[in-house]
């Protein structure tokens, strides 16, 4: 734990330290933040869109968005977050007009080989880990909102303060919000088929 | 409920970063008793691990391309803003002047003056709109 501390307080004072040069005429600094955080912030984006086309999109709008608010960065946030709840709102702006995303029906009659029942996987089952895809279609299920922050706390380690800052909830709020994702995503992933789950398979995101 | 501490709180508490060492202590001493428990701790651990073990996908690289080319042409449009401003200023002075020189349109002098300052005006008008624009390319 304080191992992940000194990290994380390593990483901050870097991106401190990117963010000043930025500030100081040096736009090319931006491009270290770029290569640092794209693949979190387009796979946050892909986890709420749920389209590659549309995730990339947003992550190049999130960075330009970023660069041009950095003069009013204010120097104690994080700038991990603070760019996180910028990816973050642009996904939610894009999705309030369009369409609702792919039900658990609609992927599976996209993808008629997928059955999570199939005799294979049951009989493949070898620890407790669970079936990828069955997990990333129960993810697909949740709300937006409820999965954003699920998938920040629990794919990505974010800490309950910075979730706070990247939704603009209460920390009371985003515990209780989580609890309920958990059991809920429990309950559909481990009491529909017994208590063991499968074996890990294949991802699929349009 | 085992002991002085129920299943729900022990599931609720259970996650929350900021547990005191002995906090921590009093809840997995429940777990240690309680067999409901023990399955839920089993269950939301390999829940937890399938999460971190999710696949993650590469940003293509016309991603970063165009991330990169759209900030540097703002920035470049930003460090043209003060210039911009200045053209502008000498624009608006060379077309008052050239007004002020021939205020009559109906000469040959007069009506190339004004034409000229028109002239100057509009490539002023033009270079502000410019240096106004946002890149966004869409991929999708």
């Amino acid at each position: 734990m304080n191992h992940n501390r000194d990290d994380q307080s390593i990483n901050d004072q870097v991106d401190r330290n990117l963010i000043n040069l930025v500030l100081s005429g040096d736009h090319r600094a931006f491009e270290s933040l770029v290569r640092r955080y794209q693949k979190l912030v387009y796979n946050v984006v892909l986890q709420m869109v749920q389209s590659r086309d549309s995730a990339a999109d947003l992550t190049q709008e999130t960075f330009l968005k970023s660069y041009r608010s950095l003069a009013s960065f204010k120097p104690e946030l994080r700038f991990k977050p603070w760019l996180i709840r910028i990816a973050t709102n642009t996904a939610l702006n894009s999705l309030r007009d369009e369409k609702p995303h792919d039900s658990l029906d609609q992927i599976m009659e996209s993808d008629p080989c997928f059955d999570l029942t199939a005799p294979e996987n049951v009989e493949k089952q070898v620890e407790l880990t669970l079936a990828t895809q069955e997990l990333s279609v129960a993810l697909a299920e949740l709300p937006v909102r409820q999965r954003t922050i699920f998938v920040l706390r629990y794919q990505y380690d974010f800490s309950y303060d910075d979730i706070a800052q990247i939704t603009n909830e209460s920390i009371p709020a985003i515990k209780s919000m989580l609890f309920r994702t958990r059991e809920r995503l429990r309950k559909q992933l481990f009491e529909k088929n017994g208590t063991e789950p499968k074996k890990t398979v294949e991802r699929g995101i349009e | 409920m085992t002991g002085d501490i129920t299943c729900s709180v022990v599931r609720s508490e259970l996650d929350f970063d900021r547990l005191e060492p002995q906090q921590l202590l009093r809840l997995e001493g429940h777990i240690r008793v309680c067999k409901e428990c023990t399955l839920w701790r089993a269950q939301m651990l390999s829940l937890s691990n399938s999460m971190q073990n999710l696949d993650e996908y590469d940003v293509p690289d016309l991603v970063t391309r165009n991330i990169l080319h759209a900030v540097e042409k703002v920035s470049l449009q930003e460090n043209q803003i003060p210039a911009i401003w200045i053209y502008s200023f000498m624009a608006a002075a060379a077309a008052i002047y050239l007004f002020s020189a021939h205020d009559m349109v109906d000469s040959a002098d007069g009506s190339f003056s004004w034409l000229a300052s028109l002239l100057i005006l509009l490539a002023g008008k033009f270079l502000a709109e410019k240096t106004h624009s946002l890149p966004v390319k869409k991929l999708g």
